[in-house]
């Protein structure tokens, strides 16, 4: 399913892509490709700066969560402001924008995280009886 | 598997000679815990030196520059660095659970995920842990390189 899903969604990213690149290549209008090439790299720069907050522990979760969501909304804020994105008196869309994506982004992190550790509690389990048969069938021989 | 002992008074040495008709994950397994028998690192308890074999050793720690070995009841002072202890360790089934935290997976006894999503793992000794969600994919890859 992960497999599927991981497919799916690289697929419709190229896909995305190349419904922005031939029309502006065809049509000599390159605006709603450089929009889309815009969000991409927020995107990039937003998991960049999630391998330096993860360098950050603390024994309070939500200090680990509030740097990361303060990171992603200064990404946003900072690369909107520069490609134009809102102005003063609609800054608000940014915030109201990005809280519903990081959400989202932290509850499939969460179930996916429960998930790989109950597939390592079945990795432990399998080992122990292995270990367990090896040592009853050098008892019984 | 048949276990197979026999004594021989002149020997310089102990000799181990494994015998099998395939190479699989139960010989590679049983050869890192063999080697790990020769491997051991040196932690000092109240100023005198131990040797501590690596399959002795629970997990490792770094606590403000400090390395602290933990084996099953007792602590040990090394001088090395975290980082230079995982590159000796990283082939003896130990593994990295956190930024400061180097963790034998033979002492493992489960894992789970705690109401406030942080994640803990409990060791053979009752003993438990913090583990950085993002070093889970490295616990399954040791887990699954044994299995």
């Amino acid at each position: 399913m992960k497999e599927f899903f991981k497919k799916l969604l690289t697929n419709f990213g190229m896909v995305l892509i190349m419904a922005f690149l031939v029309p502006a290549w065809v049509n000599h209008n390159w605006q709603p490709f450089i929009a889309v090439m815009q969000i991409f790299l927020v995107v990039l720069v937003i998991h960049l700066g999630q391998l330096l907050t993860n360098r950050f522990s603390s024994q309070y979760r939500f200090l680990e969560l509030g740097l990361e969501f303060l990171m992603v909304l200064t990404v946003v804020l900072v690369f909107g402001g520069l490609f134009n994105w809102y102005t003063l008196e609609l800054i608000w869309i940014m915030p109201a924008m990005v809280v519903p994506v990081y959400i989202g982004a932290y509850i499939l992190d969460i179930t996916r995280t429960r998930r790989e550790v109950e597939a390592i509690n079945i990795q432990i389990q399998r080992r122990k009886e292995r270990l367990m048969n090896a040592s009853t069938r050098e008892k019984d021989q | 598997m048949n276990l197979k002992l026999t004594q021989i008074k002149d020997l310089p040495r102990i000799e181990v000679e494994i015998r099998y008709p395939e190479m699989n994950k139960t010989v590679q397994q049983l050869i890192r815990r063999i080697e790990s028998v020769n491997h051991a690192i040196y932690g000092n308890d109240n100023g005198r030196q131990y040797r501590i074999p690596y399959e002795d050793i629970f997990y490792i720690e770094s606590v403000d520059k400090k390395t602290f070995i933990y084996t099953e009841k007792q602590v040990f002072r090394s001088d090395m660095r975290l980082y230079q202890l995982l590159d000796d360790l990283a082939s003896f089934e130990f593994v990295q659970v956190s930024k400061s935290c180097i963790l034998n997976i033979n002492v493992l006894e489960s894992i789970q995920t705690l109401a406030n999503s942080r994640i803990e793992v409990t060791l053979q000794n009752g003993e438990r842990l913090n583990v950085s969600r993002t070093y889970i994919p490295q616990i399954k890859k040791a887990l699954s390189n044994e299995a």
